[in-house]
């Protein structure tokens, strides 16, 4: 089904509504997903405010999942004017701080990333990872629906290419898209670095929110999130500020339960899915 | 012919085409210089057997089998000055005679004095009466010569203003019938970029701009023939607007390639991996043109090979 988009998403054109099995949770559950693919590259501004309803990008597509039942998909951001390292946080950037050369340039493609990339996916998601060719490199992270799309490449001081960052710079603040690094430095968490490196250039740059896209509840690769200090979660109205105690939390439990079900009431209107 | 040669891959090229439903002759003739090589090169073009030449007396033989064979049935020749008097005063008879045996037309092409010098000189050709006259003489005592014959033809075709093409779209107009496409065989394909763009394209249209199926996980395993993947490319406003574009070109240049003569025509679309848009493309634009009455075909090249 294709549709015109809602009036607060014009710049996205239309809007097909698709099925596909969840990403998230990987047991085969059905899932379904509002995607659009914008004819021409769309305005920082405009991308902002489609992830300020909730979608995220991939490639030239931007998409919101919106499964009859179930948003445990909820989009989460730092505030990063309010945040502030956990101890453990604090560990792992006393561990990586001065260990990388990192550089901003645009989206590059060619053999040293995709080599790296297929590394990494064979570690992360074992036989069911995005195949490591070129061209699924490049529709992947090498292209955008945006010009705000950055690359942050992380180079070890012999000049080798450790670890990539796929950023969108916004308006609003900095969306990491992807991350991926060399499966031989995994006992530097560097995916949590990572994520406190980008912050601290929200700082700099005075670009207030970082997105995190995605946060799942039960879906163990996205658990660490959780742990951010001045998270705020998307309620498909407004963004809620969470609590950094964890997904066990009584409180954190009943956030989220609220925020799922308002957010599938705010998408049914926005997405409206085929009968 | 260079598109001939190019789609022989495809399948044979075929240098006779169907047989006329009747057999038929056209005879040509004219003045020098007034374009019946041309004339002649477009009817075998047509399909025509085509003949330069012929010796009037050969003329009731040649109708015989014309009539006779599976193979000939439509034929043209040229019958000219250069044969002399003699066969020429023959003419008038054999021509009425071989009239009654099968369905004749006679061409007659003329063209203004000054045309027929300025070709000759253009040419540096003699005239072939010119051995000891001006070629300005040499015209006039052919047009008094061939007075006779002309005046049996059932076409007189002046020539001075037409061009080349112009008078072969005239040529193809009378005996062809314009709305006769069937000479034309136009070929659809599609292919990906990533394996390179095919040689033997007379238009190639790259439709990378359009909406990617391939990153949507449900089309990603399926092809632009699905009439999902298919619905979910024209949901877009630009696939419309192209398609709709890219048809109007065709049904204008069409017709043009096949006044040129042209005998085949390949269309290719060409998107990332020849899955998707190129194949969608190539199919709409097939059924477009077969519901104009062309005879088309539609290919796709990449579509089983790996993304």
């Amino acid at each position: 089904m294709i549709y015109p988009p809602p009036d607060e998403l014009l710049a996205l054109g239309p809007i097909f509504v698709g099925g596909d099995t969840c990403s998230y949770f990987r047991d085969g559950r059905p899932a379904r997903t509002a995607y659009a693919q914008p004819f021409r590259q769309i305005s920082d501004a405009a991308y902002d405010k489609a992830l300020n309803l909730g979608m995220r990008r991939s490639g030239e597509l931007l998409y919101r999942p919106i499964c009859p039942g179930c948003r445990k998909c909820q989009p989460f951001r730092v505030d990063t004017q309010r945040f502030q390292p956990s101890k453990s946080q604090r560990r792992v950037i006393r561990k990586c701080e001065g260990r990388f050369e990192i550089r901003m340039h645009n989206p590059r493609v060619d053999a040293e990333h995709i080599e790296l990339f297929a590394k990494y996916q064979q570690m992360q998601h074992p036989g069911r990872g995005i195949e490591p060719s070129e061209t699924s490199y490049r529709g992947f992270l090498g292209e955008s629906a945006i010009p705000g799309t950055r690359e942050l490449s992380w180079r070890d001081p012999q000049g080798k290419l450790c670890a990539v960052g796929i950023i969108d710079l916004l308006p609003s603040g900095l969306s990491t898209v992807y991350f991926f690094w060399d499966p031989d430095l995994r006992d530097l968490s560097l995916g949590t670095y990572s994520a406190l490196a980008e912050i601290d250039l929200c700082r700099q740059w005075g670009r207030r929110y970082y997105y995190l896209g995605y946060l799942v509840p039960g879906a163990a690769t996205m658990n660490y999130k959780a742990s951010f200090d001045a998270g705020e979660v998307w309620d498909g109205t407004d963004w809620i500020p969470l609590p950094a105690r964890g997904l066990e939390d009584p409180e954190v439990i009943a956030l989220l339960a609220q925020a799922e079900r308002k957010s599938m009431q705010a998408d049914a209107r926005r997405f409206p899915s085929p009968k | 012919m260079k598109s001939q040669k190019r789609s022989s891959s495809k399948e044979p090229a075929k240098k006779t085409p169907a047989p006329a439903a009747n057999p038929e002759l056209v005879i040509i003739t004219g003045l020098s210089g007034s374009g019946k090589g041309t004339v002649l090169k477009a009817l075998e073009d047509f399909g025509y057997y085509s003949v330069d030449n012929l010796p009037v007396d050969l003329i009731p033989k040649f109708a015989e089998l014309s009539r006779e064979s599976p193979k000939v049935r439509s034929a043209a020749l040229v019958v000219d000055i250069r044969e002399g008097d003699q066969a020429l005063a023959k003419f008038p008879r054999i021509f009425k005679q071989v009239r009654k045996t099968i369905a004749t037309r006679l061409v007659f092409l003329e063209a203004d004095d000054d045309t027929i010098i300025r070709r000759f000189s253009e040419t540096r050709r003699p005239h072939p009466l010119g051995r000891d006259l001006t070629v300005a003489n040499s015209v006039q005592q052919e047009r008094k010569e061939l007075a006779e014959i002309r005046d049996l033809a059932d076409f007189v075709i002046n020539t001075s203003k037409l061009n080349v093409h112009q008078l072969r779209e005239l040529i193809q107009e009378k005996f062809h019938g314009p709305r006769d496409e069937s000479k034309l065989q136009i070929y659809v394909t599609s292919f990906g970029f990533r394996h390179g763009v095919p040689t033997d394209s007379d238009l190639v249209f790259d439709v990378r701009f359009l909406p990617n199926p391939n990153y949507i996980p449900e089309f990603k395993p399926l092809t632009g023939l699905q009439p999902k993947v298919a619905k979910y490319i024209r949901g877009y406003p630009q696939t419309v607007e192209f398609l709709k574009r890219i048809s109007d070109l065709l049904v204008y240049l069409i017709p043009h390639y096949i006044a040129e003569g042209k005998s085949y025509l390949t269309i290719s679309f060409g998107c990332t991996g020849g899955h998707h848009r190129s194949v969608m493309m190539a199919h709409e634009i097939k059924q477009h043109l077969a519901r104009q009455g062309y005879r088309v075909k539609e290919s796709h090249r990449d579509i089983e090979k790996a993304v």
